[in-house]
């Protein structure tokens, strides 16, 4: 196996070496990328302690539940806001050392690939501290299963069912729908029709979205008030079901009750349109922008064939010939770039020790504890320079550490891809195009001129090209790495290099 | 910033385009000059705050705690006056002034094809310039490949994103280049050169690259110092983004069209909280977004200059309206019908363009937002034709397909 494979392996299907990954890829790169999905979940370690969606859900029930002037008197107004922003934060952190640090990193492409498939951006306040809960418990456990339970697990996850509305879904013909002259809401059915499933060609009409969207009413959230359920997780309300029989593509669904909806997501699931549409997806995630049609066919064979067993499509799409050639088509998003450097730089948030935070209680939470966001409101009255370096020297730990996770927060932003802030339920965009605009490049060399300068008392660019990039670098880059007149301008030159920036 | 007629040829000379660059400037005076700035105030702004009806019988009684002073009270937070029944938030002070100068007009109850409350889909809606959300594209990127050749022949890029994202609007297939302010000390001359040489065989990074260190170059080269008060808050992003747009559109061979994104407008609560700034550094958290409007027009018509401004067309927009009653948190929540403003040189200024339905309970869409009486691409129809010389074919076929209702403005823009 040559370097260079093992090189692909970690940059194209990883997310960028660690000093010493390029030679344990070298041996056996495919069998390097699959060993990494064999082993049994776990929930990595930078995630222990923080609460459940449940658990989030049903404190943010509860917090409403408080009549507002008691809820101002008690911690004062927007304490939610305040609390779920913290919280945001400190998830995002984890999450980039996750990435900087993890043994597994095929695994997090994985992850960050079917989040962006079934995204829920934080774009409403009711989902606002359920999302990242929503990544880590619902999306990471399944990227390897059946795509028919991963679907089951994400249409029923309060955080889908609450951002597309089928919370506020009731069939008109229901017991709930006729006693308050309220009927259907046809997001929910719609996008998993056209974003989670077949796609919008996939072969579906308007017909075919509203009896899939009658077909889940009555799908919803558990509440405090509500007798029976168990609040903030997924209850079904029998009593807001459309009655009757539903017919969707073609087949006739009449049992009623949650089996109904579970059904139809069962043969949606095994649609040929799902298989490729899924396929196409993935194929152009990991090998090019314009996929070839026969490999994304010999997916979908596979999908199909392995009644969408994801660890065989995700098997198949590594032993693609094609994602061994024609090497950087793909540009990296600003997230994995950041998590690039981070790896080959041995960088972590606030030394990998970000510290959870449990949920919302009205009761417990101090807002005193906001001196950390305080960086993130004040971001233009923050000093500069010399100054700035002295502004950090002062801090204390616990300022530090929210210093880091603002900074952390930042860098990606600015780039353009605020973490879990996609622009619509469709996800984050997947061509060079979309992330390599002027001014996001620009801002990609400027923050790895300034990362330049913070590491070059201590990393030799030559040597660290040699254990990240260097058989995937072009010859000019080489040249360039090699003339540069310091070390700080060696290390801009490698981090901002095409090698570091595609994949 | 000066660049002057003979730096920029001289500054084009190795480029292919030298050739068409010549003649293109001989013709001058056709709609190569013509300026258009797109600021886009997403959250959705209150139209009623932004433009109340003061002169509505209903004013202040349905606007309760929201509405500012009567014009003409002697208190710092009066209205002020446009005619018997409109007048601008206390806060706009530049631009009323420039109302009266014949350089602004406002427009009220307008809203997009799009009758839900989201402002994701708000947004996309108004941004892709149809009905749905099923285009991809932005209109204004696709009026791009529509304007009139010397347009495009005589620059380098004809449009500039002020901004880290692309919004919608300008999304698709034709060039723009974009900008925003560095975050990082810039680097040296040198360093740049070395990781462009680094780029080369890369075409779409080099290729970027190179724009943007363009963008960054003229940036730096204007004045951007004094950039306002020092208040210290996001507003003042705005303001020096307005500040650069205007250096970026004044040089002869510069863009012509530029975007802008000011974000911020969703006024759920405390939307009125007001402090007098005389006595603290903050005016209120929506009072400032108001106060960078204000300034941010005046920066820009500054930066521009007496030449260009003439030659200009400013187009302030947000996604809808938001409801005429204060909610239970002294705000207000997503509407409908909402207020828009055109200002520059070439806009026929000091008129006010409603088609005014009221603000009792009966008038009201859903009785509760302001009912949209116009469609928002009449006015960007206007601008597109009348202004920049887009041919009424593809406006309608290709830029706002199926938007026959919604009928160019006249009188709007001076001839």
């Amino acid at each position: 196996m040559s370097l260079r494979d093992a090189a692909i392996a970690v940059n194209r299907f990883g997310i960028g070496a660690r000093p010493g990954e390029l030679d344990a890829a070298a041996a056996n790169p495919r069998r390097w990328l699959l060993e990494q999905l064999e082993g049994p979940f776990e929930t990595p370690p930078q995630f222990k302690g923080m609460a459940s969606l449940t658990e989030h859900q049903d404190a943010y029930y509860r917090y409403y539940l408080v009549p507002r002037a008691e809820r101002i008197e008690r911690k004062g107004d927007g304490i939610h806001a305040t609390h779920y922003r913290e919280l945001m934060f400190r998830e995002i952190a984890a999450r980039i050392n996750v990435a900087a640090t993890t043994p597994y990193p095929f695994r997090e492409r994985l992850v960050r690939f079917w989040y962006n498939h079934f995204v829920v951006p934080v774009s409403k306040q009711p989902v606002f501290h359920s999302v990242a809960p929503y990544e880590r418990e619902v999306i990471r456990p399944n990227i390897t299963g059946k795509f028919r339970d991963f679907l089951v697990a994400v249409e029923q996850s309060p955080c889908m069912i609450i951002f597309l509305d089928n919370n506020v879904s009731y069939g008109p013909n229901s017991e709930y729908g006729k006693k308050n002259a309220v009927g259907l809401n046809e997001n929910l059915g719609r996008e998993i029709l056209e974003l989670h499933t077949l796609g919008v060609e996939g072969g579906y009409t308007q017909e075919d979205v509203i009896e899939l969207a009658k077909g889940i009413t009555g799908w919803s959230v558990g509440h405090p008030t509500r007798s029976g359920s168990v609040s903030g997780a997924f209850h079904f309300y029998e009593d807001r079901h459309e009655p009757g029989p539903k017919r969707l593509l073609g087949k006739t669904y009449e049992g009623g009750g949650v089996t109904e909806g579970l059904e139809m997501l069962a043969d949606i699931a095994r649609h040929p349109s799902t298989a490729t549409f899924v396929s196409s997806k993935l194929v152009q995630y990991f090998t090019t922008d314009t996929p070839d049609p026969d490999d994304v066919k010999r997916i979908a064979d596979v999908f199909r064939q392995s009644d969408g067993d994801l660890m065989e499509v995700t098997r198949a799409v590594v032993e693609l010939p094609s994602a061994w050639e024609a090497y950087g088509s793909k540009l990296r998003q600003p997230w994995d770039f950041v998590a690039a450097v981070m790896r080959a730089t041995g960088d972590t948030v606030y030394n990998d020790d970000v510290k959870p935070l449990g949920t919302f209680d009205l009761n417990t939470y101090d807002r005193s504890n906001k001196a950390w966001c305080f960086y993130a409101e004040n971001q233009d009255r923050l000093p500069k320079g010399e100054e700035l370096t002295a502004f950090i020297g002062k801090m204390s730990p616990a300022e530090r550490e929210g210093w880091e996770i603002f900074v952390a927060f930042r860098d990606v932003a600015v780039m353009g891809q605020r973490p879990y802030y996609a622009p619509g339920p469709q996800g984050w965009y997947d061509k060079a195009e979309n992330w390599g605009g002027p001014d996001t490049i620009m801002k990609r060399v400027e923050w790895a001129i300034g990362k330049a300068q913070h590491y070059a008392d201590r990393i030799d660019p030559v040597a660290l090209a040699r254990a990240t990039v260097e058989p995937l670098m072009s010859k000019e880059a080489q040249a360039e790495l090699k003339a540069a007149p310091s070390v700080a301008d060696g290390l801009s030159i490698l981090l901002s290099s095409p090698a570091f920036q595609r994949r | 910033m000066n660049i002057s007629r003979r730096t920029t040829l001289r500054g084009l000379a190795g480029s292919a385009l030298i050739a068409d660059v010549a003649p293109g400037l001989a013709l001058a005076k056709a709609y190569t000059d013509k300026r258009f700035v797109f600021v886009f105030l997403r959250g959705g702004m209150d139209g009623l705050t932004a433009v109340p009806a003061y002169g509505d019988p209903e004013f202040y009684r349905a606007r309760g705690a929201l509405a500012d002073d009567a014009p003409g009270t002697d208190s710092k937070f009066a209205m002020l006056k446009l005619d018997g029944l409109f007048a601008l938030n206390p806060d706009l002070k530049k631009m009323h002034a420039m109302y009266g100068e014949g350089e602004l007009a406002v427009l009220h109850s307008l809203a997009s094809p799009y009758r839900e409350r989201s402002h994701f889909d708000a947004q996309d809606v108004m941004e892709n310039g149809t009905t749905g959300k099923a285009e991809k594209t932005g209109w204004l990127n696709r009026a791009l490949a529509e304007l009139p050749a010397d347009t495009r022949a005589t620059r380098k890029e004809t449009a500039m994103v002020i901004g880290a994202l692309t919004p919608y609007v300008m999304r698709g297939p034709e060039s723009y280049s974009s900008w925003s302010p560095p975050t990082a000390p810039s680097a040296s001359r040198d360093l740049m050169d070395r990781i462009a040489r680094a780029y080369r065989p890369d075409p779409l990074l080099s290729d970027s690259l190179e724009k943007a260190r363009t963008a960054a170059d003229m940036a730096a080269g204007g004045d951007m110092s004094g950039m306002g008060s020092d208040r210290g808050v996001n507003n003042q992003t705005f303001i020096r983004m307005m500040g650069v747009a205007g250096e970026f559109l004044r040089a002869d061979a510069g863009a012509r069209i530029a975007t802008i994104d000011y974000g911020g407008w969703d006024s759920h609560a405390e939307q009125n909280n007001r402090v007098d700034v005389a006595t603290t550094r903050f005016a209120g958290r929506f009072p400032e977004l108001y106060i960078g409007l204000d300034e941010g027009m005046a920066k820009l018509k500054e930066s521009l200059g007496p030449a260009a401004w003439a030659e200009t067309v400013v187009l302030v927009v947000t996604e809808f309206g938001r409801t005429v009653r204060m909610n239970g948190t002294k705000g207000t929540d997503h509407g409908t019908g909402g207020a828009a403003f055109l200002a520059g040189g070439r806009v026929r200024g000091g008129q006010i363009i409603a088609d005014w339905r009221g603000l009792k309970e009966a008038d009201l869409y859903e009785g509760r937002d302001l009912y949209p009486t116009r469609d928002h691409r009449s006015v960007f129809k206007t601008v597109l034709a009348q202004h920049l010389g887009v041919a009424e074919g593809p406006l309608e076929d290709r830029i706002f397909p199926e938007s026959r209702g919604a009928t160019q403005l006249s009188g709007l823009l001076k001839a």
